[in-house]
Parts: structure tokens; C-alpha cells; sequence
């Protein structure tokens, strides 16, 4: 090996011998130093070329003399430098400069009779910038000089372009977390409004029992109102006798507190608020009056009068429940679900069929059980496992929000009951709900 | 229609209280002999009196709820205009919808009055339709 070559390498492996830990420009700024120190020369200089033109350089690093000094930029028209950028390798000047590049003020003013400098360039082989040594006296050995520029500028590009890749990584980073935050806000937004949205189904499906109900209702309204209006007229004739006026005015004090029943039942059943303390109710009242409201506001008059009605409600069974009428809507809600299958099965048509429910409340040990069945079109066993899932529907768009059995069993679950349906397709369905109703001395104990 | 004879009102609702109510309503026309009245509370016992009399074609009239258990109103129309062709039926009921009326006129119903039933104006339509005074 050359002596000249041994002498690089040394010199090389003197400069380069960093401390690894520094990284990114206080590296870059530690190998000029030692550049500067090594080499014993005045000027040391990394900088880089300004986008897009490219004609002019912007330094980052400048070692004059004692230290680092305030960076500059400078054009590169009649400068070594455009030579430097012009080619991939080093380009020296090992005296007198400033002869071959007389409009360069900047060689002049600085005194400068030597001058090296390589490129360092992206991996594509665009430039990035170069690393240029000048001093005031002629170098001694250029070859070396050459080896190390060479080395060197090629260890500070590597470095520039991990800066450039570490800065591009971070923007893309800081991008995505924007990007991250832009649709975190839109899904909680997103999510908000399907709470909302959800709010009004659960609330509209609580009325859209309730509002059939109704319709049934004010009809049944009519039938009292129809005998106190025509009663009261006859009230008003003269010459009516006295047993005539009896029937009439008995008639319309009956129907007048028939039609209180009827309206006092329905606004109980429109009731949606719920108390949050358990009280103790007469679950068989309850059900026996919803369930006679249920049935008088029936509007299919086929399956009213089709209907075989099995009615067993144990007399005076109380329940400590939560919600009571939360659980009355889950009965009529049952109830309603049922009366649907029987007038579907009905409608197919078969005249031997017979739609009938069954409806019974009893006493068991610790907790008491309602049981609906019906003999109606049944539930397809694809469907059984899914049909208390929020939304879950098999009715025509419009005619069911899927919500009905979904409330019904987290009713029926808040009031700490159990709710199981079990069926077989055009043969049956029953729903077992049972609530638990432990004697009032064991709440007591 | 010879103006002495007495014209055949027939009146089927589920509630008693109808019945006794069309009986004060006509109890005059009653007592006069005008009208012969006869309620029933549901349609099988209002077919099994129609089947166990004598008809008097053109002095009947039939006015039936249609809600009603078991046998419907629509149903009892329907057997009244196979077996009585004779008797004229009209409806009596809480029921208001196009449906509804349609359904009765399709099945032969020769009136329909919603409830709360103006009996003014059914009386009108009696005394009208069959000439007899109803006071």
C-alpha cells in the first residue's frame, strides 16, 4: 500500500473517531471540527444547494479559522463550487484559485489560494449539497486531501439524507395524527348521532305499540260515548216516564265511568316514565287489565272474533319490580307480537284454524311466570337466536324497527327477570318471562 | 205496504246497553204498536229467532254491530242476505275507516251508521224507507 494511501486511512480513521452517540447535525457539526483540527486548514464548509434552481447554496456548517461562524448563502455563478456541482467527484484547486475564478469576490475578500470540494448527492444521484475545504496557503498533499474530501462528503450525505428521511417521517407521522384526530372527531360525532338516533327508535318503538293501542282505543271510546250522548237525549224529551228516565240516566252514569276506565287504563300504558325505587304492584291486576285493554282495542274484527282466548292469571300475585310499566309494555308488546302471528297465520287462509293464545301467570317458588303462546305462524329457527338483537326485524321495511323484543328483554333484565322465547316455525311461539317476587317478609329480613 | 202494519226492528250489539237504548228510543212506536222490537246480544241467537219465525218481507229491518265476538257483524250480514233476502240490514258501528263501509257494502248492507249513532237521522231513514212515523 501507498504511503500517501496509509497516511488517508490514518487520517480517516482519526477523523471519523466521533463519539457514535452524536447524531443528526451535531454530528455533522463534530466532523468539520475535526476536519478543520486534522487537516490544519482555515475553511470548512457543508451546505446545500437551494431548491429548486439549484443556483445558490445555502451553508449549514462554516468553520473559519477558530470556530464555527454564521452561515451564508452564496450564488454559485463563477464559483469552484459549480464545478464541484457539476461533476460527482472531488474537484481541486491546490494553489491559486482565485486566477481561475477571477469574478469571485467572496475567494478574494476570504484570501483563499487553495480550494477542495466533493458533492454529496440522494440516492438517485440528484444533488444535495457539498463539503468544501479552502485555506490560505497551498495544500501539500491533494491526493490524501482528495481521499478524505471524497470519504467524507459521502458520510455527510448519508447523514443528510437520514435527517431528510427522519423529517419526512416525522411530517407524515404529524399528518396521520391529524388525520388520526380529523376522523376520531367525525366518528364520535358519527357515534353521537347514532346514540340519538338510537334514543328516538327505542322511543318511537315504546309508542308504536302504544299508538296501535290507541287507535283501538278511541274506537273502543265510541261504543260508551255512543249511549251517554243518545241516553242523555233521551233525557231531554218531555214527557218521559219515570222508569224510562232511570234506565237512561243508570245507563249513562255506567258508560260514563266505563269510558274513565278506558281512558285511565290507556294513559297508565302511555306512561314512560319509570321510578327508580321498587315498589311492590298487583301483577295480576296489571295484566288482566292490560290484556283486556289489549284485547278490546283489537281492530282486525276477523280475529276478534276468531280469537279463542285461554286466560289463567293466578289472582293476587304481587311483583317488587323497578319499572312496572316498563314491564306492562313488555306484556302488551308480547301480547301485540302474538296477536301479529295469529292474524298472519290466519290471513293464509286456512278455514279449520283456529288462532288461539294462551295466557297465564302463576306463582312459583321465590319468583312468579307469565307465559304467552300462540299457535300463529312461529318463528323460523334461522331467526330464533337473533330475535332479541337490537334492529333485528323480519317485517317490511317501515313496519318494524327491530327494537321490540330487543326493550322487552332489557326491561325485563333491569327488573333482574329472565326472558326466553321458544318456537317452531307455523306451529307455536311462547315467551316465559319470569320475574322474581320473593315474599315480602324475606325482602323485609 | 199497507200503512197499519207494524214494521220489525231487529237490533244485534254485543253491549246490552244498545238494545235498551234503541228500546227507549222507540219505546212510543213500541207502545203504539208501530214497531215490534227484539234485541239480541250476540248473532246466533238474532239467526236462530230469524230462523224460528215468520217474515214479513218488506217491514224488516236489521241493525247490527260489527265488533263482536264469535260471530261477527260481517258474518251475520252475510248469512241474513243468503237465508232472509228480505230483510234489510244496516250497520251500527264504532268503526269509521273506508274500509270498513266498503267491506259492508260489498257484503249487501243497505246502510251504515258510525257510532255515536245519530238515531234522528235513523229514524228519518226509517220513516222514510218504510213508512212508518217513529216519534
Amino acid at each position: 500500500m501507498e504511503v500517501s494511501t496509509m497516511q488517508s486511512l490514518e487520517l480517516i480513521k482519526d477523523i471519523y473517531n466521533v463519539d457514535q452517540l452524536l447524531s443528526g447535525k451535531s454530528y455533522i457539526q463534530e466532523l468539520v471540527h475535526r476536519l478543520a483540527k486534522a487537516l490544519n486548514v482555515k475553511y470548512v464548509m457543508v451546505g446545500h444547494a437551494i431548491e429548486p434552481e439549484q443556483k445558490s447554496i445555502q451553508t449549514d456548517f462554516l468553520w473559519a479559522g477558530d470556530g464555527f461562524v454564521p452561515n451564508v448563502v452564496y450564488e454559485l455563478a463563477d464559483t469552484p463550487c459549480t464545478h464541484v456541482i457539476c461533476g460527482t467527484r472531488v474537484n481541486c484547486y491546490n494553489s491559486q484559485v482565485q486566477l481561475a475564478f477571477p469574478k469571485d469576490r467572496m475567494l478574494q475578500d476570504m484570501n483563499i489560494e487553495s480550494y477542495i470540494g466533493a458533492p454529496f448527492l440522494h440516492t438517485d444521484g440528484g444533488l444535495i449539497g457539498l463539503l468544501v475545504i479552502m485555506d490560505e496557503h497551498p495544500f501539500k498533499n491533494p491526493a490524501m486531501l482528495s481521499s478524505v474530501v471524497e470519504f467524507f462528503a459521502a458520510r455527510i450525505g448519508t447523514e443528510y439524507r437520514r435527517l431528510a428521511a427522519e423529517d419526512s417521517l416525522l411530517r407524515i407521522k404529524e399528518s396521520l395524527e391529524q388525520l388520526v384526530q380529523e376522523r376520531t372527531a367525525e366518528l364520535q360525532q358519527a357515534f353521537a348521532s347514532l346514540q340519538q338516533t338510537q334514543k328516538q327508535l327505542i322511543s318511537q318503538e315504546k309508542l308504536a305499540t302504544i299508538g296501535r293501542i290507541t287507535f283501538g282505543i278511541a274506537h273502543e271510546l265510541k261504543n260508551p260515548l255512543n249511549i251517554i250522548i243518545n241516553a242523555s237525549e233521551i233525557l231531554q224529551t218531555e214527557d218521559l216516564d219515570p222508569d224510562s228516565f232511570k234506565k237512561a240516566a243508570d245507563m249513562i252514569q255506567q258508560h260514563s265511568l266505563r269510558a274513565n276506565d278506558i281512558i285511565t287504563n290507556m294513559l297508565k300504558q302511555a306512561r314512560q316514565e319509570s321510578s327508580q325505587q321498587p315498589e311492590w304492584i298487583n301483577l295480576s291486576a296489571m295484566l288482566d287489565r292490560s290484556l283486556d285493554m289489549y284485547l278490546r282495542s283489537l281492530t282486525d274484527t276477523e280475529l276478534r272474533s276468531r280469537l279463542r282466548k285461554n286466560i289463567a292469571i293466578s289472582p293476587g300475585i304481587k311483583a317488587c319490580l323497578l319499572d312496572a310499566p316498563g314491564i306492562e309494555r313488555v306484556f302488551i308488546n308480547i301480547v301485540d307480537n302474538s296477536l301479529y302471528a295469529l292474524a298472519a297465520k290466519m290471513h293464509q287462509g286456512e278455514n279449520s284454524y283456529t288462532p288461539e293464545i294462551n295466557v297465564t301467570l302463576n306463582q312459583e317458588s321465590g319468583f312468579c311466570r307469565i307465559t304467552v303462546r300462540d299457535n300463529g305462524i312461529g318463528i323460523a329457527l334461522k331467526h330464533l337466536p337473533n330475535v332479541c338483537d337490537e334492529f333485528y326485524t323480519t317485517k317490511p321495511a317501515g313496519e318494524g324497527t327491530g327494537l321490540g323484543l330487543w326493550i322487552a328483554k332489557q326491561n325485563v333484565e333491569k327488573n333482574r327477570g329472565s326472558f326466553s322465547i321458544t318456537s317452531e316455525e307455523d306451529v307455536f311461539t311462547e315467551v316465559i318471562i319470569e320475574l322474581p317476587n320473593p315474599t315480602e317478609l324475606e325482602v323485609q329480613a | 205496504m199497507m200503512a197499519h202494519e207494524p214494521l220489525n226492528v231487529v237490533v244485534v250489539d254485543d253491549e246490552a246497553s244498545v238494545g235498551v237504548l234503541c228500546e227507549l228510543r222507540f219505546r212510543k212506536s213500541i207502545q203504539k204498536g208501530d214497531v215490534h222490537f227484539h234485541f239480541f246480544e250476540n248473532a246466533q241467537s238474532c239467526l236462530r229467532y230469524l230462523e224460528n219465525s215468520e217474515r214479513t218481507p218488506g217491514s224488516e229491518v236489521l241493525l247490527t254491530d260489527i265488533n263482536m265476538p264469535e260471530v261477527s257483524g260481517y258474518d251475520l250480514l252475510k248469512k241474513v242476505k243468503q237465508k232472509f233476502p228480505g230483510i234489510d240490514v244496516y250497520m251500527m258501528s264504532a268503526y269509521d275507516d273506508d274500509l270498513s263501509i266498503r267491506k259492508s257494502l260489498n257484503l249487501g248492507a243497505d246502510g251504515y251508521f258510525t257510532k255515536p249513532v245519530n238515531y234522528k237521522e235513523l229514524a228519518s231513514r226509517i220513516e222514510k224507507d218504510y213508512g212508518v212515523h217513529l216519534t
